[in-house]
């Protein structure tokens, strides 16, 4: 049975994993597991495709997803949405073949009770008075206990095992039973291999340490979802570009990923804004402006905020308190500070550093261990951080922000360039790249540029001249028909002894010569006329001429090499 | 930035048109302008100077195949000087040798309108 495409960023070798691991379950040897990583990796998109991939692919475990997606307004009402979701999957995977849209549409509670009479499933139905009974005498407790012990009694009634996937169990923190954290009673729902539990969650520090003791002991074996591999980056920005309408050059989609610490969620943050901002990323400038607009006011900036402000009811007096917090911690030379210090350098009112902390901790900005604080290691959070405080702290605009700032990160930038430069296929390749603006006679720079990288080829003067002039009409072409996004024209030169090898790049809008040339020859304008020639030129001039679409408009190869046979 | 310059002496009735830098559009446009302004003064016999001219793109060789045709319409001498090989090649590339007298100085040039 087929199931419904639709987008997924691989993380093949993780599905791989836990289709065993359902396989382990379904012959009853099922685990609990914690999963986590810093937000943004993917584990909530990994887990809903888990959950589509056993809903439709096999019959020996039912696969139930989870996720804390509201504020709940007690245990009671979460203890019935709980319910709803559970029970609602349970139902249809038992009746999957009639569901022909291939969609999970939940049952209302109200529906539930027949739906499971229909199935003859008669714990079900227990389940569902059980509830109704906590209802009418508001007993959280109890009702909450049933909603959590379940999916084991459904397993154990059913003869099949469920593997539940709660997904974002950072929220679990927030709900108290009596001023105590209901991590506790969970226990009573897990460490079953009729329902072994995948937790899903993040931060990774503050869920180790302040929830992930609470479902123990025992201590639930914990995995964590390693950084989108590079190799996977090329197929998740095609599908983003697809998803958002928006091209980028290839050579800094790479570079850019490795920026933003191989985050899927930030790449897709980062481009959902560029979809408002620009049809094309294709220089690093492009790609610094948005980057510093999302983090100042867009997709980026509010993926932290609601993050730090989310639930949190945060007057405008503490928020100021958090930026200096923050700042301190960023200016900081060592990788931690004795929170004490902090309190003292700021001159924070007592009782403010303690819950300030626990709040950036638990937003994964900060870590916290044995008194000392520092600074997540993370490029995007940082950059993040030093947005904030000059916008807040020094009251800089966008512009000082994108300037300043932005220097910074081209040099980061440059440095992972030169890394992932990789070393030329040929030992005697000499490889030279240029950048120039489009405007009257930068081609002359070129040409000049090229008369210096000839020297190191063993080509003749006549050779080398035709060179020059092939690459003047390629510039010429490259400004006057790609309406360049940049004004800029790319030029990469690969030197052998034998050949040079020139490309001219825009990155325009993508052109085709052919038509480029008839229709300067249909224009009436006498000055049009005495256009279009170039190409002709170039292909008389090179050995070979090839245009290529590029990944943003439009690249010219050409070759030159030693011996000249046409002359 | 403008990397062309012409300037014109006359040699008896004959104009030179000495060429420098790059001949590009605006370039090919200023040598259209200052050709038709002698060929309405009566003058019949031109020389273009190319020694000093460093390149030359598409669209400035598209000004010269436009006086070239001119010079054919109304009967007028125009000769080449100092080509590069690379400029000769062009030229010949794009059809305009064959219509004008090349010569390697402007000495040469001189004597071959004289004669004619």
């Amino acid at each position: 049975m087929k199931r419904e495409e639709r987008p997924f960023i691989n993380r093949h070798s993780e599905l791989a994993h836990f289709k065993h691991q359902a396989e382990e379950i379904a012959q009853g040897g099922g685990e609990d597991l914690f999963l986590f990583s810093p937000w943004g990796r993917g584990k909530s998109a990994l887990l809903k495709e888990l959950k589509e991939i056993l809903f439709w692919g096999q019959e020996g475990v039912i696969p139930v997803y989870f996720s804390f997606s509201r504020e709940y307004v007690d245990l009671l009402d979460f203890s019935e949405e709980y319910l709803v979701s559970v029970l609602s999957q349970v139902l249809l995977f038992d009746q999957k073949e009639g569901i022909s849209a291939r969609k999970q549409v939940p049952f209302s509670f109200s529906d539930l009770q027949s739906e499971a009479e229909r199935q003859g499933k008669g714990i079900i139905e227990e389940i569902i008075l059980s509830h109704k009974r906590s209802v009418k005498l508001k007993d959280d407790r109890k009702g909450l206990l049933n909603a959590l012990t379940a999916p084991k009694r459904i397993a154990q009634a059913g003869n099949k095992p469920i593997w539940m996937m709660i997904d974002h169990v950072q929220a679990m923190e927030t709900f108290t039973l009596t001023g105590k954290g209901i991590a506790g009673l969970w226990r009573e729902g897990i460490a079953s291999s009729w329902a072994p539990h995948l937790f899903s969650g993040e931060p990774p520090a503050y869920l180790l340490k302040n929830l992930l003791p609470s479902l123990g002991p025992p201590n639930i074996p914990v995995m964590e979802l390693v950084p989108l591999p590079v190799e996977e980056e090329e197929e998740l920005v095609h599908l983003l570009e697809k998803t958002f309408k928006v091209k980028i050059a290839r050579d800094l989609s790479k570079t850019w990923f490795l920026y933003l610490e191989s985050n899927p969620g930030f790449l897709t943050s980062l481009l959902r804004d560029a979809r408002l901002e620009t049809p094309g990323l294709e220089s690093h400038q492009r790609f610094i402006t948005l980057y510093l607009k999302s983090l100042w006011q867009g997709e980026l900036g509010r993926l932290f905020e609601n993050r730090l402000y989310g639930s949190n009811k945060i007057n405008p007096l503490n928020g100021r308190y958090l930026v200096k917090i923050l700042n301190q911690l960023l200016k900081l030379e060592g990788p931690m500070l004795p929170s004490t210090d902090l309190q003292k350098t700021l001159n924070l009112p007592s009782g403010m550093v303690q819950p300030s902390i626990r709040l950036l901790e638990r937003s994964g900005l900060v870590w916290e261990r044995f008194g000392n604080i520092g600074l997540e290691n993370n490029r995007v959070i940082r950059d993040w951080v030093e947005v904030l405080v000059r916008k807040y702290l020094y009251q800089e605009d966008l512009d000082q922000i994108i300037n300043q700032l932005g220097k910074k990160i081209e040099k980061t930038l440059s440095k992972f360039q030169e890394e992932e430069a990789p070393s030329p296929a040929g030992g005697n390749d000499l490889h030279f790249n240029l950048v120039l603006p489009i405007n009257s006679e930068s081609e002359l720079v070129a040409v000049r540029t090229l008369e210096q990288i000839a020297t190191y080829s063993d080509l003749d003067e006549a050779s080398i001249e035709k060179v020059k002039m092939a690459l003047i009409e390629a510039c010429i072409n490259a400004g006057e028909h790609s309406q360049s996004f940049e004004k800029k024209i790319r030029i990469y030169f690969t030197v052998r002894p034998e050949t040079i090898e020139v490309v001219v790049e825009d990155r325009g809008q993508a052109f085709d010569p052919v038509e480029v040339q008839a229709r300067l020859v249909r224009e009436a304008d006498p000055l049009s006329r005495k256009r279009g020639r170039g190409l002709a030129l170039i292909k008389e001039l090179m050995d070979e001429v090839r245009f290529e679409k590029a990944d943003i408009g439009t690249r010219l190869y050409m070759v030159k090499k030693k011996s000249d046979k046409r002359v | 930035m403008r990397n062309f310059k012409v300037t014109q002496e006359h040699r008896g009735d004959v104009v030179l048109f000495k060429l420098q830098g790059y001949l590009n559009d605006l370039g090919g446009e200023e040598v259209e302008k200052q050709f038709k302004i002698s060929v309405k003064e009566g003058l019949k016999k031109f020389i273009i100077d190319f020694g000093k001219i460093a390149y030359i793109n598409s669209i400035g060789v598209s000004f010269l195949v436009g006086i070239m045709d001119a010079t054919r319409e109304k009967a007028l001498k125009v000769c080449f000087t100092s080509l590069s090989k690379i400029n000769e090649e062009l030229f010949e590339m794009v059809g305009i040798k064959k219509y004008a007298a090349s010569f390697a100085s402007n000495t040469e040039a001189l004597a071959y309108l004289k004669k004619t």
